[in-house]
């Protein structure tokens, strides 16, 4: 698949190479976003950016990375930033937050079944919450460890660093999530 | 809430996220996909830095050549006007050499 051909059709625009591209890496990158996001349908389109993004800057791959670090790092930086845009919508719209006005609304329309989608919404958003609070590198080492097909090396490779690195950055952010998820819940 | 049991659901919590099922990308966001990459593919930004490149020196060398054709037509007029005006200036102004000689 990473073959210096494969690569030099992708970067002539070869439409068939681009299909072989995405159907190798559409799942990988689909659930790298989904587990940074924890939402299937903001996972959804910005895997779709991460590949429009591929497509768009083939032209300035070097074979310095493998071509799959390549395509995880993009899936990470742009899962990155859509969740400080996120963040900063979320800081904007704090007053409906506040009121929980998603939240009513499920609930008349839905009653017992909304309690439960309710329930774990909330607690989605207070794991999102906890994982907020990690620096960028912790977050990106914690995510990727938890999905299933990324060893130690690949993720290290993603990161440019050492697997020890990771190891270390794995083992603080967990202790640091799990201190922040008491504080929520204690709340 | 008692110790133990913030300490079961702080690790419960932890677990979901090593629980979370994976998503499988379907037809439909390959579809969407297909339909982005089509609607980005006349965009500039498909164009590669090379040919940016070219595009850019080509319009800078365009403007030096527009520059170029317009000094060559137009300062021949400009400088014969100017040597005329210079001509008035010296016949109205300058003494006669022979004046001073008298």
């Amino acid at each position: 698949m990473e073959d210096e051909s494969f690569i030099l059709r992708l970067k002539a625009g070869d439409k068939a190479a681009f299909n072989e591209l995405v159907a190798s890496y559409s799942k990988k990158v689909i659930n790298t976003c989904y587990r940074f996001l924890l939402d299937k349908e903001n996972a959804e389109d910005v895997s779709q950016e991460v590949f429009i993004e591929v497509f768009q800057s083939i032209h300035s791959f070097r074979a310095d990375a493998k071509l799959s670090t390549w395509i995880y790092r993009i899936a990470v930086s742009k899962s990155l930033d859509e969740i400080k845009k996120i963040n900063r919508k979320k800081r904007i719209s704090s007053f409906g937050k506040m009121l929980h006005i998603d939240d009513i609304t499920q609930w008349i329309a839905g009653g017992i079944r909304a309690d439960k989608l309710l329930h774990e919404k909330e607690k989605m958003e207070q794991i999102k919450q906890a994982l907020n609070t990690l620096p960028d590198s912790q977050r990106i080492a914690f995510t990727l460890s938890k999905i299933e097909g990324y060893t130690n090396a690949e993720i290290a490779e993603i990161m440019n660093t050492t697997t020890i690195a990771i190891e270390s950055l794995v083992y603080r952010a967990k202790k640091k999530v799990s201190e922040e998820l008491e504080i929520i819940l204690k709340k | 809430m008692e110790e133990k049991t913030l300490n079961n659901r702080v690790v419960q919590m932890l677990n979901e996220l090593d629980t979370i099922e994976d998503i499988q990308p379907s037809a439909d966001w390959n579809h969407a996909l297909m339909n982005k990459l089509y609607a980005s593919k006349y965009s500039l930004r498909l164009v590669s830095p090379s040919v940016k490149l070219v595009i850019m020196v080509l319009f800078i060398l365009l403007i030096n050549v527009g520059y170029i054709i317009s000094t060559m037509i137009f300062s021949p007029k400009h400088d014969i006007l100017r040597n005329k005006e210079l001509q008035v200036i010296s016949k109205e102004f300058l003494i006669n050499p022979t004046s001073i000689n008298n």
